[in-house]
Formats: C-alpha cells, sequence, structure tokens
C-alpha cells in the first residue's frame, strides 16, 4: 500500500500469505468434516431418512460442547492433541488444527440449518419413489438445499479469516497477528491500518462472490 | 371389479404417540379396492384420510392390520422389498412437492434414475410422459416459474414414469382452483383409461368424488362410515357427514329457502339418478295425483358418466294423495326428502 515501508509491506506480504495459508487449508478441513456431520445431524433426527434418537443426541452434546469453548482457550486445550498430528503446538500449520476443530462443529451447525430448509415433502416424494437415503441425501437434500451450503461455506470462511487473528497467540503469525504485534503492541499505525483495510476488502469480496453464488442457485 | 382385490387392507390401524397422549387416528379400515378403479375416500380434515393413503405405500407404518396390494403384504416388506414395491406405485401430493433445483424434464427423469434406467432411455421417456401430461413446451422451466396446474401435471407425470399400476392421489387438486382442478381431475381420469390404472384419491372436497370416483368410501374419526358406487352414496346418503357432503354440492337449493320464501305445501327434494333424469316426473306426479307442483329449483348433473338431477318442488293438495305420490316417486326409484 502507498503510505508503507518496503520493509512494511514485504512483511504485510508475508503475512497474507500466512493468512491465506491457514485459512484455505482449514476450510478444506472443515468442509471435509463439516458438511457430513452437518448431513448426520439432519438425518438422524427424529423422523428424518435415518433416524438414530441416541447418536443425534450424542453428536448435538459434542457440538454444543466444542462450541462452548472460548478459541483462544480451545486452542491451548488441543494442544497435545496438536503435537500428536502436527508435531509441534507452534507456527501456522499447528495452528490449523484448533481451528479446525473449532470451524467444523459450526459448519456443521450452519448445513444442518441449510437442510432443513428442505421442504418435508419432497423428501417424502423421494420415499415415496423407492429413492434410498443415500439416494435422497445426494439428489435431493445437497441440490435442494445448495444456495444455503454456499451461505454456509461462505460464512464459515469469514469467520476462519477472524479467529485466524487469535493464531498469533501460539505464534502462527497472519494478518491478525501482525496487526496486533505492530499496529498495537510497537505502535504502527499505519500497519493496522494496513491490515485492517485489507480484511475488510477479503470480507467484502468473499461476501459478494458468496451471494453472488447463492443467488445463482437459488430456484425458489 | 375383479375377484381379487388389487388393494386390501384388513383391520388396519394407526396410533400416532404413546401412553396418555396417545391419538387413534385409525380405528379399523377394511378397504378393498378392484383392479382400474378410481376409488375416492373422502372425509373432512383430521379424519385420518391422509394417513389411510400414506399407509398404502407405508409413507406411513401402520400400528395393527394388514395391507395386501397386488397379493403381497406390503406391511411385512424389507426395507429393500419396500422400495422396490413402491416404484410400482405412484403418489401425488397436494403441495406437489416438485424439486425446486430441478427443471420439469429432470424432476419427472429423477424416479427413473432411482430405477436405474440409462441416459438414453430416460431421455425418451420423459418426452413422452411430458407429452401425455401436455407439458413438451415447459420441459426446461423449473417448478417457480409453473403454475400450480403445470406443477401438478409434472407431478403426475413423474408419478407415472415407472408405469405404476396404482396412482395414489393425497388431496392432489387442493391447492387449485376450481378450473385447474376440473383440468387435473380430467388429465387423471384420462390416464386412468389409457393406461389402465388404479387411482386411489382422497379428498375432503365431494365435487372431486362426484367428477371422477367409480367408488367412495366416507371416513369419519378414523372409520369408514359409508362405503359404494358413487351414485348411490350420493342419492342416498345414510350417515350425517356423508348427508352434510352432499349437502355442500346442493347448497343452492337451501340458499334459495333462506331467502323467507313462503310454500303453499310442503317441499320436497327429488333425486333423480340415470335415465329417469329425462322422463317426465314432476308432470306425471302433479297429474296422476292431482297435486299442485311449483319447481322452485332443478338441476341437472353428472356424477362421472351418470345424469343426476335434483328439483325442488313446492307441492300442495291434501295430505294422503301426498303420501300415495310419496310411494309412487320411491316405487319409481326416485328419492324424496321432505324438507
Amino acid at each position: 500500500m502507498f503510505f508503507l515501508s518496503a520493509n512494511q509491506l514485504s512483511m504485510l506480504k508475508v503475512a497474507s500469505l500466512e493468512t491465506l495459508y491457514m485459512v484455505a487449508v482449514t476450510t478444506l478441513l472443515t468442509c471435509l468434516l463439516g458438511i457430513p456431520l452437518g448431513i448426520l445431524l439432519v438425518v438422524t433426527r427424529p423422523g428424518h431418512i435415518l433416524e438414530k434418537k441416541w447418536l443425534y443426541r450424542i453428536l448435538g452434546f459434542v457440538v454444543n460442547a466444542t462450541r462452548s469453548v472460548p478459541f483462544p482457550i480451545f486452542i491451548v486445550f488441543v494442544i497435545p492433541l496438536t503435537r500428536f498430528i502436527v508435531g509441534t503446538s507452534i507456527g501456522s500449520t499447528a495452528v490449523i488444527v484448533p481451528l479446525t476443530l473449532a470451524a467444523f462443529v459450526f459448519m456443521a451447525r450452519l448445513v444442518e440449518t441449510a437442510l432443513l430448509e428442505v421442504s418435508p415433502g419432497v423428501i417424502e416424494a423421494a420415499e415415496a419413489m423407492g429413492a434410498s437415503a443415500a439416494r435422497i441425501v445426494w439428489r435431493v437434500l445437497l441440490p435442494e438445499a445448495r444456495p444455503g451450503l454456499i451461505m454456509a461455506v461462505t460464512i464459515t470462511i469469514v469467520t476462519l479469516i477472524s479467529y485466524s487473528a487469535m493464531a498469533g497467540a501460539i505464534g502462527g503469525g497472519g494478518l491478525g497477528d501482525l496487526a496486533i504485534r505492530y499496529g498495537y503492541q510497537r505502535y504502527q499505525k499505519d500497519i493496522m491500518w494496513a491490515t485492517v483495510i485489507l480484511l475488510v476488502v477479503t470480507v467484502q469480496l468473499l461476501q459478494n462472490i458468496g451471494d453472488a453464488l447463492t443467488r445463482k442457485y437459488s430456484r425458489r | 371389479m375383479s375377484e381379487r382385490p388389487l388393494i386390501e387392507t384388513v383391520k388396519l390401524t394407526k396410533t400416532f404417540g404413546q401412553g396418555r397422549k396417545s391419538v387413534e387416528v385409525l380405528r379399523g379400515i377394511d378397504l378393498a379396492i378392484g383392479a382400474g378403479e378410481i376409488f375416492g375416500v373422502v372425509g373432512l380434515s383430521g379424519v385420518g384420510k391422509s394417513t389411510l393413503i400414506r399407509c398404502l405405500n407405508r409413507l406411513e407404518a401402520p400400528t395393527s392390520g394388514k395391507i395386501v396390494i397386488d397379493g403381497r403384504d406390503v406391511t411385512s416388506l424389507s426395507e429393500k422389498e419396500l422400495r422396490l414395491a413402491r416404484r410400482e406405485m405412484g403418489m401425488i401430493f397436494q403441495s406437489f412437492n416438485l424439486l425446486a433445483s430441478r427443471t420439469a424434464f429432470d424432476n419427472v427423469a429423477f424416479p427413473l434414475e432411482v430405477a436405474g434406467l440409462g441416459k438414453k432411455e430416460i431421455k425418451k421417456r420423459v418426452r413422452e410422459l411430458l407429452e401425455l401430461v401436455g407439458l413438451s413446451d415447459r420441459a426446461d422451466s423449473y417448478p417457480r416459474e409453473l403454475s400450480g396446474g403445470q406443477k401438478q401435471r409434472v407431478g403426475i407425470a413423474r408419478a407415472l414414469a415407472n408405469k405404476p399400476k396404482i396412482l395414489l392421489c393425497d388431496e392432489a387438486t387442493s391447492a387449485l382452483d376450481p378450473q385447474t382442478t376440473t383440468g387435473v381431475l380430467e388429465l387423471i381420469a384420462d390416464v386412468q383409461k389409457s393406461l389402465g390404472l388404479t387411482v386411489v384419491l382422497i379428498t375432503h372436497e365431494m365435487k372431486v368424488i362426484v367428477e371422477i370416483c367409480d367408488r367412495v368410501a366416507v371416513m369419519d374419526e378414523g372409520r369408514i362410515v359409508e362405503m359404494g358406487p358413487v351414485v348411490e352414496v350420493f342419492a342416498n346418503p345414510q350417515s350425517p357427514v356423508t348427508q352434510g357432503f352432499v349437502e355442500a354440492i346442493l347448497k343452492r337449493n337451501s340458499r334459495f329457502l333462506e331467502n323467507g320464501y313462503r310454500p303453499k305445501g310442503s317441499l320436497w327434494r327429488l333425486a333423480i339418478v340415470g335415465d329417469g333424469v329425462t322422463s317426465p316426473v314432476v308432470t306425471d306426479l302433479a297429474r296422476n295425483f292431482d297435486l299442485e307442483a311449483i319447481i322452485l329449483q332443478a338441476h341437472v348433473d353428472h356424477i362421472k358418466d351418470t345424469p343426476f338431477g335434483t328439483v325442488l318442488i313446492d307441492l300442495a293438495g291434501p295430505p294422503e294423495k301426498r303420501s300415495e305420490a310419496r310411494k309412487w316417486l320411491l316405487s319409481r326409484r326416485v328419492r324424496v326428502e321432505v324438507l
């Protein structure tokens, strides 16, 4: 940006790439885990196509429990697991573990909400045609809920960007970390401004893309 | 009706919930529906007719009793057998239940995909089906771009995709305006005839029953209170519920009386079924028994293909003559209701 020195610019570049890395990998993992969990939360509920009351209750409890822990505490809480998976509990890669764990349960709730929007009548019609549960999930629930699912992914990515700012706590780097260390602790307001502007622009852009895709697939 | 019914229910019951909060929705339904019939079930909302039709393809599991379809007990089928059995029954719904994310074409293709047909076959079959329901030009439209009647036509095409023997209609016209209802009913009657289907439909409108059904069952509080050929049930309703439904159709007569008409004699409502409609019943009545008959209202309608007439007359004359006249009318199979 125009008001920054070359040194500051390169810091900003590194931080941006770190954020991009953390958010991209986490988004991928979050979708891989969160969408199936969201589907399970819907189809196992009473009266749905694969009703399993006990499973539904357990999943609901685990999701709520995970979501009740504030993220900075959560990062510390899962350090043993992070060490086990990544080999270290420090750095951008290490942040991906707590970030994914916290985000995928959050996303599961969003996916659940989106799938519950699908009219029960449509699901019933598919059942009446002799469709199996797997086909109903793949060919009815997911396509019918597509606009809501795109929205869920958008919200998740935006939330991940904001959560990744806390990654600095365990040396994860990224834009949020840069803003706190240089902008706040070293009084470099221009760095603070630059990161904030960068984040605002990125989030706006993502939200716009998400909205456009939602609109494109909305058939109601 | 053939000797063995295509659809049979024996002492079918369904209870929702458990213990004190339980609700008995079906209280022992015995039905026998023959191949090639259009069978209607009529009842007010909440009497269990929707549960009944949903039991037939086991969208609802009955609490007790048996359902035999085409010689097979569907209550004892495994999940997989049930899925296969369901492909032999098409179903259409009050709210159409089309997939909003699919075009009309792809909606009709859905059951064919479920049945595992190849792409080419699906394309051919869907074209035929859209042609059958008169929507070839709307193949690429999404449900939200279609009118209610068009949506139900897509629903019918979809229900018929796998060439079922049975078509179940769950309040299929209740969300449609009267004109569209007639069009959709005509389509159902047409495909029933051309494909030799057996149709089971439930409705809260006697009009629907009268327009296309062969036989009717009237439901009240989880039981069938009256059943028979529509013409008979309509001409001679026994239970108060059935009388209510018939009354609703003939309402125009009652309205006339509410407007303060003062009868000279007694008011009779005659119901004439079949060819009697074209015979001079009222003229004969007045002439033979020396009575004065004022025709207040007369109406000829059809119950499916049978003509059905109602006449409201004000009949003046000596009481003994009138009772003789009544006997004569009954002997001519004219139903008399003294108001």
